[in-house]
């Protein structure tokens, strides 16, 4: 077993795990909304994501709609289903919900896998990041001007972390607000918020919307990435690798959500520098195997995570 | 002798007319009547088990009752969510303290103001210079209020990080920060040293004085019903079976017979 | 006089008052309604293979399903990781069986007392200290999660992803009277998943165990002051949902007749779906809701494409869990 440095020390390679952690950064700011400050468990966020990304897609590839028309709309349609979903489950409470959350986003993999006609089946969909391409294409030319036109996955991580920063900006602002205040009143008791006339479930339903459309933005970005999107890019284990995220930055904390993505995607990539003889199917076992450790580590030993604060810390299941 | 169980005063400000909900085979709101003057002080008394906090769930909308009817300063309300009806100036407390321990004393008052629009995602479209302005005056309406219940040196703490009796106050006071017309209060000296009891008792009255709040109570120390009811409403297995002044219910037979009944179960 | 004693007893949850029958009654028609529509779009025949091949899924269903609603029942613990127990079961099993050349049964036991000492493990090293911590309820979710994919990626890990099978012979079927066919290892599917489910609702009913059991489950600090030794209860749940899921495990790979790593968390949702279907905390609901969802699933499967075989399964959760959360069968209660 050696360790093969020459590629930690190569720019590029920090570009494409920043990105990948920016994804999941927007992914779990939502997560971070829903769990952390409103108090609804919702395993099915990666459903959202594929809504988010399959609508972005299939817009651009079958509807011919201009790319950035597409991605609005993603959002949108990955809200409405974040609406309709919540509007059948945000009544159930705690595990209940997980359970129907996560079995909504089974059912939005199963129709990704057997609406083949609109969604390319397992085989996926690809050529859906034309615009995208030429976007990129003209922003390196800006880069090379400062001298990093080389770097081709640039284009992706300025625009993703921006979205994070943007993402970030606004609900930071919101929990600020006292429409944040009610959020976190019914985190902590929905019944004493009911009785001081706050409409709870319209609260909820709001932020799973808010989450979904977070989600879409956070697909939408992935499809860019791995330029082929099919149905097991949204599986189950993404929805909990967001939690790992999340309670590694710890609940509650919007910016602690960036510092557990960094630091869990850090870890992950570089575990495949770790030269193991070891194949691609175990090489990925090993990274889910760490997703695993961390979940369990913090949660054992550090509930509130690296930035929560234990006072405000409300572990309902 | 009291009068008839769930006879209505002049102008009451709640009726329930033969409410009930049964949780499987235990029918623990069994057909109650009883109505609530407006700028009363009642009380709502009997045996453990008797369906008190059942009721009080049933007519705030927490529950939704098998059958019967609520009416609330003249609108029906049956069946509607606990929110639309806290809106409608009817508030209650649990039995167990609800005070939000995960947010600031402070925090817990502005949540119950009743007039910031900014809770609504729409109401944050006007800009926040509008909602602050409104803030700021709920902030300063709530030291206030603090103030008269000894709280205010708490106002930046943790609700969490205040003792039993005070989070009973801080509910009191965040109740008066939503000023409701009507107040359910669900044991309100249950596990309060007598000091403060007496203090809670003599907020209930200056509150009725000033604002004109109508308050029903349910508690099980017959001495504080006693003296600070007008009028006094007695719940026996899931019904009302008697209502009236003070010291008219202590002498009621049926009265009596629930509460000793209660004790022949309780040692059998 | 009127000093009644003052208790500081909480309101009891909102148990909602599933009234019992009428979910039962509802099963029956609706079960009643689909074989009659069967049988009359499809004939008898179509319609009895497809209750035989119901009856198969539905074996391992129940099996996994009452050992989730056991630990459930018992620790109010939703278990992420069952599904995942279930694939280590058959990985063991199948270790034993195609690598190390075991016969079929035997490597089975292994299976099932390596999966219930693997509960019993976590029970020991994690559970057990958790709650002496007081630990919430999402702590313990998100460990169960957690555990999940540790367990899915040792296995990986060790036997890599490609698919693999157990050495038993696929291919021969026994006749059954009216031209109908079942596998034969489907047969003993069968044959010992209801064995061992008549042998577990035995036991649960009679024993002291069982009784213990129930008594945790309606309150466990309650049982415990009535001098339940609660740890050794729950430790016995443990290991009685391990090697439930152990047996559910080699069961559902040897009729399915593959074995990936993700198999057994394939499985979960349609776990979650009978378990709840039954009524979440009862095993026996669970049992009935992991027959029911069998047949669901198979029936289904002439109406609608059978790729959406697995859809069924969540969309009967979802609307479960909308339409009656306490489940449709057993007593209604635990929320
Ligand atoms: N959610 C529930 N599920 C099942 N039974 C309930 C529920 N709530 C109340 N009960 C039952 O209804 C009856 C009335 O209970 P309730 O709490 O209303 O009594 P109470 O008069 O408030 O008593 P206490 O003075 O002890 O507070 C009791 O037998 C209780 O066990
Ligand atoms: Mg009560």
């Amino acid at each position: 077993m050696t360790i093969d440095l020459t590629a930690l020390a190569a720019p590029d390679f920090w570009i494409g795990v920043g990105i990948v952690a920016g994804i999941y950064s927007i992914f779990s700011l939502g997560l971070q909304l829903n769990v952390g400050l409103t108090g609804i468990l919702n395993f099915g966020q990666a459903g959202f994501m594929a809504v988010g990304a399959y609508a972005m897609a299939i817009l651009i590839l079958r509807f011919h709609w201009p790319a950035p028309v597409a991605l609005a709309a993603s959002a949108a349609i990955a809200m409405l289903a974040g609406v309709v979903i919540g509007a059948a489950s945000l009544r159930l409470s705690g595990d209940y919900l997980a359970m129907a959350t996560i079995a909504a986003a089974q059912l939005v993999s199963g129709v990704a896998q057997n609406a083949a006609p609109l969604t390319g089946g397992n085989q996926g969909l690809l050529g859906y990041d034309a615009a995208w391409t030429t976007l990129a294409r003209w922003m390196l030319a800006r880069l090379s001007a400062v001298g990093l036109g080389d770097q081709s996955q640039l284009p992706l991580f300025i625009v993703t972390w921006a979205i994070f920063g943007l993402a970030l900006a606004l609900l930071t602002g919101l929990r600020g607000t006292p429409w944040g205040r009610v959020l976190r009143a019914i985190r902590e008791d929905e019944a004493a918020a009911a009785a001081l006339g706050k409409n709870v479930f319209a609260y909820k339903l709001q932020s799973l919307a808010i989450a979904a459309g977070l989600a879409a933005l956070a697909g939408d970005l992935l499809a860019l990435n791995i330029t082929l999107i099919y149905p097991q890019s949204f599986s189950a284990d993404v929805t909990f690798i967001g939690f790992a995220v999340l309670v590694l930055g710890g609940l509650g904390s919007f910016a602690g959500v960036a510092l557990g993505s960094v630091l869990l995607w850090s870890v992950l990539e570089a575990a495949s520098f770790v030269r193991l003889p070891l194949a691609a199917d175990k090489v990925a076992a090993v990274q889910m195997l760490i997703v695993g450790l961390v979940l369990i580590a913090v949660m054992v030993w550090r509930p509130e995570g690296l930035r929560g604060k234990r006072e405000e810390m409300v572990l309902r299941g | 002798m009291a009068s008839r169980p769930g006879a209505p005063g002049p102008a009451p400000i709640l009726e329930v007319r033969d409410l009930r909900r049964a949780f499987g085979g235990v029918r623990a709101v069994d057909r109650a009547s009883l109505a609530v003057e407006q700028g009363s002080i009642t009380a709502l008394i009997g045996p453990n088990g008797a369906g008190k906090t059942t009721l009080f769930n049933l007519v705030t909308g927490f529950l939704r009752p098998d059958a019967g009817d609520v009416v609330f300063a003249g609108r029906p309300v049956t069946g509607r969510p606990a929110h639309v009806i806290a809106r409608l100036g009817m508030m209650r407390t649990f039995q167990l303290t609800k005070a939000l321990g995960a947010m600031t004393v402070l925090d817990n008052m502005l949540l119950a103001a009743q007039d910031q629009p900014a809770e609504h995602l729409a109401g944050l479209l006007a800009g926040p210079a509008s909602w602050r302005r409104r803030e700021a005056a709920n902030r300063t309406r709530a030291l206030g209020i603090l103030e008269r219940f000894r709280l205010a040196a708490q106002a930046r703490a943790y609700a969490g990080t205040l003792s039993g009796g005070q989070r009973k106050l801080l509910e009191l006071a965040r109740l008066l920060m939503a000023a409701p017309r009507l107040v359910l209060l669900d044991e309100p000296l249950a596990g309060v040293n007598p000091v403060l009891g007496r203090e809670i008792l003599a907020h209930m009255h200056a509150l009725r004085r000033e604002r004109g709040m109508t308050f029903l109570f349910i508690e099980h120390d017959m001495e504080a019903v006693m003296n600070n009811a007008d009028v006094v409403i007695v719940m026996a297995q899931g019904r009302v079976i008697a209502r009236g002044r003070p010291r008219d219910v202590r002498r009621d037979a049926a009265v009596i017979d629930a509460y000793l009944g209660a004790h022949a179960e309780d040692t059998a | 006089m009127l000093n009644a004693a003052r208790s500081g007893t909480p309101p009891p949850a909102d148990a909602r008052a599933a009234a019992t029958g009428a979910g039962r009654r509802w099963v029956a028609a609706a079960c009643i309604a689909a074989l009659a529509a069967l049988l009359a779009s499809r004939g008898a025949e179509t319609a009895a293979q497809a209750t035989i091949n119901g009856l198969v899924t539905g074996t391992y269903f129940a099996l996994g399903a009452v050992g989730l609603s056991l630990v459930f029942g018992v620790l109010r613990l939703v278990n992420f990781a069952h599904g995942d127990m279930l694939t280590f079961g058959a990985y063991v099993a199948l270790f034993l069986n195609a690598g190390s050349g075991w016969p079929i049964v035997p490597a089975t036991l292994g299976g099932v007392l390596a999966t219930a000492a693997l509960a019993a493990a976590s029970e020991l090293a994690i559970w057990r200290p958790m709650r002496a911590r007081r630990a919430g309820g999402f702590q313990m979710l998100l460990i169960t999660v957690g555990l999940a994919f540790v367990i899915r990626n040792c296995i990986q890990l060790a036997a890599g992803a490609d698919p693999l099978q157990l050495r038993l012979d696929v291919t021969s079927a026994v006749a059954l009277p009216g031209g109908l066919r079942i596998g034969t290892v489907e047969l003993w599917v069968v044959v010992a998943g209801l064995g061992a489910l008549l042998a577990v609702a035995t036991l649960l009913r009679y024993g002291r165990l069982g009784k213990e059991m129930r008594a945790l489950a309606d309150n466990l600090s309650l049982a415990e002051v009535a001098g339940i030794d609660t740890r050794r209860v729950i430790l016995a749940t443990w290991l009685f949902a391990g090697a439930l899921a152990g047996l559910a495990g080699v069961l559902s790979s040897a009729a399915a007749g593959i074995l990936t790593p993700n198999f057994g968390f394939q499985l979960l949702l349609s776990l979650f779906a009978a378990t709840i279907l039954g009524g979440i905390g009862n095993a026996y609901g669970a049992l009935a809701g992991g027959l029911l969802l069998g047949f669901a699933e198979e029936w289904s499967a002439l109406f609608v494409d059978a790729r959406w075989k697995l859809a069924v399964g969540f969309v009967i959760l979802i609307l479960t869990l909308l339409v009656r959360p306490n489940g449709l069968l057993g007593r209604p209660a635990l929320k």
